[in-house]
């Protein structure tokens, strides 16, 4: 549990800002960061950080996808077909999580954190190029949106479908046991393996993440892992970040973005493997 | 002539699921729009004042913030079922059954 009292609000605003700003910046909902830097900053147990990413990672989720669905890119129908998938997953999640150690907890962010930095480390030509056209479409899931940067109608058939509801359940079980969002995995199967345009899975992705964090959110709020005081501040943090993320994300060049990501997301891993082997920071 | 109605089925169609994009969007404005004035007031008076009544109006915008996506679930079903969409009716029901199914377990060992 949390003791509200000893923790400063305005360190939590800092933090929630600091994870909104990073993950708008680097399209991520902010979970990623906002975990680890309570944990390893402010000395929050892990399971009480999760909880408290999991109610920012609802609130970012729903402020982007306002935006995604004022311009169509996301795919509902999609969306709620892989979504039954993932709910499962993050229920399961949040129920194993709490019996698990904070050892095992550290260690499988560390991993997550690499795998993350690993994908993101790619160029994101190599995923266009390698998007998978074979495999059986989906009709019912067949979308379109008007693509801005290009100037016309982008229209696209879902692919592989039992495989992408596969990755769901993973996807889900990972962010109910860590408190992330989960798009990492999501958007990537979406891109790769559904044969999704980036832009409409990064979309979707935003819509599933809000309804799988809340799915386990529950679980951690009637356990009490959820302190409003921690997660008022900590999520109006996010939001503001959020926001003001969004506001400078088309000025800043996508390839040094991506290399401080990359970076970052580095000394977050190696922290989570110090903390797991019990040195500290 | 049957070119003609097919157009206006697909038009009528499209102008539904514009509704359902609508409708989804202004949940999600007015979910979050709540739960940030509520988590800020509460915030505020709990600066100044303390006691059981900030947090009290604190964990009424958290919950307000976990309701938000699971209020956009519930427009999407009752939209699939305005518009036969029986694939998106069934999708949005299991995720609906699954949340009840979180927040008994929660309720329950919580």
């Amino acid at each position: 549990m949390i003791n509200p009292m000893e923790t400063n609000v305005w360190a939590l605003a800092g933090t929630g800002l600091l994870a909104g700003f990073i993950g708008s910046l680097l399209g991520l909902g902010g979970g990623i960061f906002v975990v680890p830097l309570l944990t390893l900053a402010l000395g929050v147990p892990i399971q009480s950080a999760i909880g408290t990413s999991l109610v920012g990672v609802a609130a970012t989720s729903s402020t982007a996808s306002i935006t995604y669905l004022r311009e169509r890119l996301t795919n509902i129908r999609l969306a709620m077909v892989l979504e039954s998938a993932t709910t499962m997953g993050a229920v399961l999640g949040a129920l194993l999580a709490v019996y698990l150690s904070q050892t095992f907890l550290a260690a499988l962010f560390g991993c997550i954190t690499v795998y993350t930095a690993y994908n993101m480390a790619r160029r994101p030509r190599d995923k266009e190029a390698s998007a998978q056209q074979s495999g059986k479409t989906v009709g019912t899931l067949t979308s379109s949106y008007y693509d801005r940067s290009q100037d016309r109608v982008v229209s696209y058939e879902v692919r592989r479908l039992p495989a992408g509801m596969g990755a769901s359940v993973i996807a889900g079980a990972v962010s109910g046991m860590l408190g992330v969002g989960g798009g990492f995995i999501k958007v990537p199967v979406m891109n790769l393996v559904m044969s999704v345009p980036f832009k409409a899975a990064i979309a979707t992705s935003n819509l599933m993440v809000g309804i799988t964090a809340v799915a386990s959110a529950f679980i951690y709020f009637y356990r009490g892992y959820v302190s409003p005081e921690v997660a008022a501040p900590v999520v109006i943090g996010i939001c503001f970040g959020a926001w003001l993320g969004s506001k400078l994300a088309w000025r800043a060049s996508g390839l040094i973005l991506r290399r401080v990501f990359v970076i970052v997301l580095g000394a977050i891993a190696i922290m989570m493997f110090l903390k797991a082997a019990g040195t500290g920071i | 002539m049957e070119n003609q109605l097919d157009t206006i089925a697909m038009t009528r169609r499209n102008m539904r699921y514009a509704a359902l994009y609508r409708s989804v969007k202004l949940v999600l404005e007015i979910g979050v729009a709540a739960a940030l004035v509520l988590l800020a007031a509460g915030l505020v008076v709990n600066a100044f004042a303390g006691g059981a009544a900030p947090t009290a109006v604190m964990t009424l915008g958290v919950l307000v913030l976990l309701a938000t996506p699971v209020l956009a679930v519930l427009v999407v079903a009752g939209f699939s079922i305005r518009l036969h969409d029986w694939v998106g009716l069934t999708a949005s029901s299991v995720i609906i059954g699954v949340l009840i199914v979180s927040l008994v377990l929660a309720l329950g060992i919580g």
